[in-house]
């Protein structure tokens, strides 16, 4: 149907040799791609990973032509044979229209919100292989059906915004699919959804390649995402490709320090900071325009040496190895021998007495309701129903003295309302908190400052978490004098000995936010959390928008402040790999509740709550060797203004047990060393279900 | 564009201190309208400050040359009762480039307390402020002016009065709904765990970080605030005569305009060249800052 079946099935869909692509900028021109070499053949994923600001995306946009103020300036880049440049706009359109279909991260701006899905995806048809509409609208129904969309006909009718994130991503993957396309590029697609909703479209995707036979370029900064779908791996660092290779050769025995050094920054699922140490890469990604001389990667590099600096080297393949396997590297034979298995160092503060009843913190029945304005007009006028969101609803936690706890849960579980309901940000509508023996269930404006300053924040967006008109120096000098820690001429001196507990030297001190990386930010927002010595600190989120690199360094400086301070912290995260990792108890929540909480190690072993053994069947895992249950849940998490009566998570539950289930609410099942699970179903019967993950 | 700022913070030492002053040098620098419009308006200031050591007298009545046309003795002619067109233009400019960023000035100060006030508390608070400044707003702006100043008189303070009641609740909408949008960013919420007063948050942390609008808002005030001062004298509110006042200029010139243009053209080129340029200053700014953000 399309020119695609034309091809030879043996010419690539896309081939790069070489290409180099630069951006103007006011400082002339600038490299962001260089010396770049890849193929994607017919039903085959190539997987592109690297860091942010890698060139991952530039490669990606040079291909449908979408460089704004970038051109290639080196190299080819062919299409099915044939150069890519000197084509006409015209011709380019048709390209992008007809042959190549692209999905970005955000479904939300790829879809037009004013109009009906069916409207827009027939719409591709109609314009480009000038279909009429009803043909149109029966092929698109049809292409619902293959990207599994539940009930097809109705979503053809609905509004971008009526359906959830995953099946947006759905209707966005079905439009670039309606022309059946020689190349599919998808940059980042899944990174903006849950972890159980990630891994129906990862599914969805190695699905389409075997029916569609299309060639996939998968671009993303996750490693573990990349493993599950590709079979090729191109690794990218600053504009050049470092190593490329099968999924198995690269994740498993990898030629270039950077591949190892970014498997080596995430924490392998099922380890703890008492069995494993992340070691993060030092310094960050140059600009292209401050390349080193040498190997690009020589400043970061743990092996770098003397011939490193000289010249850069040449992508090859190294003895022993498959001729696909290719690395940028002088000493990729090194790195093959060694194996360089580094022994375990234990890295963290092991919790002092696990199940102590010395708890800092106790939070009782807490119940955090929102209230939504409700667009009747009975409501207008005071005299309609007023529906609350239950964002908390009965939750109930002890955190000991010098532990880290911490708590799990996909988007709108209500793990930052517990966190700000515990602050005091977010004032609660029932229940009881205490810390340190005080009741705190008052909103922060109205606590005592003594308590303010024993109980500080980290937060999740570092760029929002300073306020960008101070300095540095200014805004954690500005702690230490509100709450009068140091005399006013030691100040200065307080900040630069915290900056320096964050690994920040006196330059920081009167730089502004903006002159920061995200890493940086960060570290400033731990350094003034830290700054008045609290008891707690509760950090929502701290890594999750920043690169894997940065992400193990700010962790392990985490895990050293809590370790010299004797802080109790509570981590909340949606990465289940990371709370596993730093975490002594978790806690995992879902619509509001908790519905299993325990000792990291008996969280993510059976017995497992249903909701935990999905949760733990559906991360993406770094490590081709691992095998991983496949258990995907249904639909997307119920609203809160009006949650499923009985056990919350009935309606999705794989393992309901029945009627019970929906009408009452589970009843805490003790499976020791404190240990709960909230399950209708009986605990031997939990205890029999199988690990999750198991080494292959 | 978010590798430009990640790298751009590579660069190994960026001085540490930048002052504010020389980086919206900078901005104004690299924006061609913004150079042009800055020029117009310090032309006009410049002429203002000329203004103090000039000799000229607005008031001198050349008895022997009314309604005459440009010359040697009179560069830009004179008026109906002889007096010195440049040497009222000069003296005009003083008084309208103290009342316009006079009354601005005023009106920012008021609006934006009320603005921060209403976005940051919400709630009923909110609901009444904005409530009284919709009031404020329903009446036509010129209207609202006539009514004050026929009210209170006409006089330079009530002129400054006047303007600022009229701009209060459009700078206090801006304010608010930057303040709505601030209020909810982390850095907000670590002041708050500070235990910082909501005073010190609302104006030292939230207006801070609201400045770049309002500010490119407060030029085309002044803007309009020419204009309407302007206008103002036009119908004889605004300054008492015989002062030298460029809507009045254009009142009294308006009745000889069939013998002599001269009495109502400089008046109103100079209304519209310092209009004109605080536009373009406030355009040039607008884009560069948004540019670089």
């Amino acid at each position: 149907m399309t020119s695609g079946s034309r091809i030879p099935i043996d010419v690539p869909v896309v081939q790069a040799h070489r290409l180099a692509i630069a951006y103007e900028t006011r400082r002339g021109d600038v490299l962001a791609v260089r010396d770049m070499s890849f193929e994607i053949r017919r039903g085959e994923t190539l997987g592109i990973v690297g860091e942010s600001g890698c060139g991952k995306s530039t490669v990606a946009f040079a291909i449908v032509s979408f460089l704004g103020n970038g051109r290639i300036v080196g190299g080819d880049l062919l299409f099915q044979g044939r150069d890519l440049r000197g084509r006409s706009e015209q011709e380019l359109r048709r390209l992008r229209g007809c042959q190549v279909g692209m999905v970005y991260q955000d479904p939300m701006q790829a879809l037009n919100p004013s109009l009906r899905i069916g409207e827009q995806l027939s719409e591709v048809l109609v314009v480009h292989q000038r279909m009429d509409a009803p043909k149109a609208r029966v092929r698109c129904i049809d292409m619902l059906q293959r990207v599994y969309m539940p009930d097809p006909e109705a979503v053809m009718q609905r509004y971008p915004h009526q359906i959830s994130g995953g099946q947006q991503q759905r209707v966005v993957i079905a439009m670039a699919l309606l022309n059946n396309p020689a190349l599919l590029i998808m940059d980042e697609p899944t990174t903006a959804l849950d972890v159980t909703v990630e891994a129906a479209v990862l599914d969805l995707i190695a699905d389409l390649r075997r029916q569609f036979d299309t060639a996939i370029m998968y671009i993303s900064h996750n490693l573990g995402v990349i493993a599950r779908v590709s079979d090729r791996v191109a690794v990218m660092y600053a504009g050049e490709l470092v190593e490329s290779g099968s999924v198995a050769d690269v994740f498993l025995r990898p030629l270039h320090p950077y591949t190892e050094g970014l498997l080596r920054c995430v924490p392998k699922l099922g380890t703890s900071k008492e069995s494993s140490y992340l070691s993060a890469i030092p310094g960050r990604v140059p600009s292209p325009d401050r390349l080193p001389p040498g190997c690009i990667f020589e400043p970061r590099c743990p092996m770098a040496r003397g011939t490193c600096r000289q010249s850069r080297p040449e992508l090859r393949h190294s003895a022993g190895r498959g001729a696909r396997h290719l690395s940028r590297c002088l000493f990729a034979e090194e790195l093959a021998e060694e194996g360089r298995e580094q022994a375990p160092v234990p890295a963290g503060a092991v919790c002092p007495e696990l199940g102590s009843p010395e708890a800092i913190l106790n939070a009782r029945s807490v119940k955090t309701y929102y209230r939504q304005e409700s667009s009747s007009v009975l409501s207008l006028v005071g005299l309609g129903p007023k529906p609350y969101v239950k964002a908390l609803d009965d939750v109930t936690l002890h955190v000991p003295q010098g532990c880290t706890f911490g708590i799990v849960g996909e988007s709108g579980c209500g793990k930052s309302t517990l966190a700000k309901t515990i602050v005091g940000l977010q004032p609660l509508t029932d229940g009881k908190i205490d810390f340190l023996g005080f009741d705190i269930s008052v909103p922060v404006g109205k606590r005592d400052l003594m308590l303010i300053k024993e109980m500080q924040m980290v937060f999740q967006n570092p760029d929002s978490t300073l306020n960008p008109s101070f300095s540095v120096g200014y805004q954690i000098g500005r702690r230490l004098r509100r709450f009068g820690t140091l005399r006013r001429d030691q100040v200065r001196e307080g900040v630069l000995r915290l900056l320096d507990e964050v690994k920040l030297d006196e330059r920081y001190f009167s730089r502004l936010p903006r002159q920061l990386s995200g890493g940086e930010k960060q570290r400033v927002g731990i350094a003034r959390a830290f700054a008045t010595r609290p008891k707690l600190v509760l950090c929502d989120e701290p890594v999750s928008s920043l690169d894997v690199s940065v992400q193990a360094a700010v962790l392990n400086l985490l895990m050293e402040i809590q370790r010299e301070n004797g802080t109790t912290l509570l981590f909340i995260a949606h990465d289940l790999s990371v709370v596993r990792y730093f975490s002594d108890r978790v806690a995992v929540m879902y619509l509001g509740k908790i519905c299993e909480i325990g000792p990291a190690e008996a969280i993510y072993a059976p017995p497992y709550h249903p909701y935990t053994e999905a949760l733990l069947s559906a991360v993406p895992i770094p490590d081709p060797s691992v095998e991983q249950k496949h258990i995907r849940l249904s639909g997307a998490v119920p609203s809160a203004l009006n949650p499923p009566s009985g056990c919350r998570f009935h309606t999705r539950c794989p393992r309901r047990v029945g009627a019970i289930c929906e009408q009452e609410e589970p009843p805490p099942i003790d499976c020791g060393d404190g240990h709960t699970i909230y399950c209708h179903i009986a605990v031997e019967e939990l205890r029999l279900v199988e690990a999750v993950i198991t080494a292959r | 564009m978010a590798h430009p700022t990640e790298t751009s913070a590579v660069r190994s030492d960026p001085p540490a201190e930048r002052g504010g002053l020389r980086e919206s040098l900078t901005v104004l620098r690299s924006s061609k309208t913004a150079m042009v419009g800055l020029a117009m308006v310090s032309f006009w200031v410049l002429v203002a400050l000329f203004s103090l050591v000039s000799t000229a007298n607005p008031y001198a009545q050349d008895g022997s040359a009314p309604n005459a046309p440009p010359s040697a003795t009179h560069w830009l002619g004179t008026d109906d009762l002889g007096r010195d067109l440049l040497a009222r233009v000069i003296h005009g400019s003083r008084t309208i480039l103290i009342l316009s960023p006079l009354s601005v000035l005023s009106a920012v100060v008021v609006g934006s307390a009320l603005g921060l006030v209403a976005g940051y508390r919400g709630g009923i608070v909110d609901e009444v402020v904005m409530r009284l400044l919709d009031a404020i707003m329903a009446f036509p702006t010129i209207l609202l002016y006539l009514i004050i100043i026929a009210a209170l008189g006409a006089s330079p303070a009530n002129v400054v009065l006047a303007i600022t009641i009229g701009g209060v609740p459009g700078i206090a909408r801006l304010v608010r709904s930057l303040a709505l949008d601030i209020r909810t960013r982390d850095y907000i919420y670590a002041a708050e765990l500070a235990g910082e007063n909501s005073f010190y948050i609302m104006f030292v942390e939230i207006l801070i970080n609201a400045r770049g609008p309002v500010i490119v808002d407060s030029m085309l005030r002044i803007g309009y605030a020419v204009f309407s001062i302007g206008a103002l004298g036009f119908l004889g509110l605004g300054l008492p005569p015989p002062s030298p006042d460029w809507g009045s200029m254009i009142a009294r010139g308006r009745s000889f305009l069939q013998i002599t243009p001269w009495a109502v053209l400089w008046p109103a080129l100079a209304i519209a060249s310092l209009v004109v340029g605080l536009n373009l200053l406030a355009d040039g700014l607008h884009e560069e800052s948004v540019r670089y953000q």
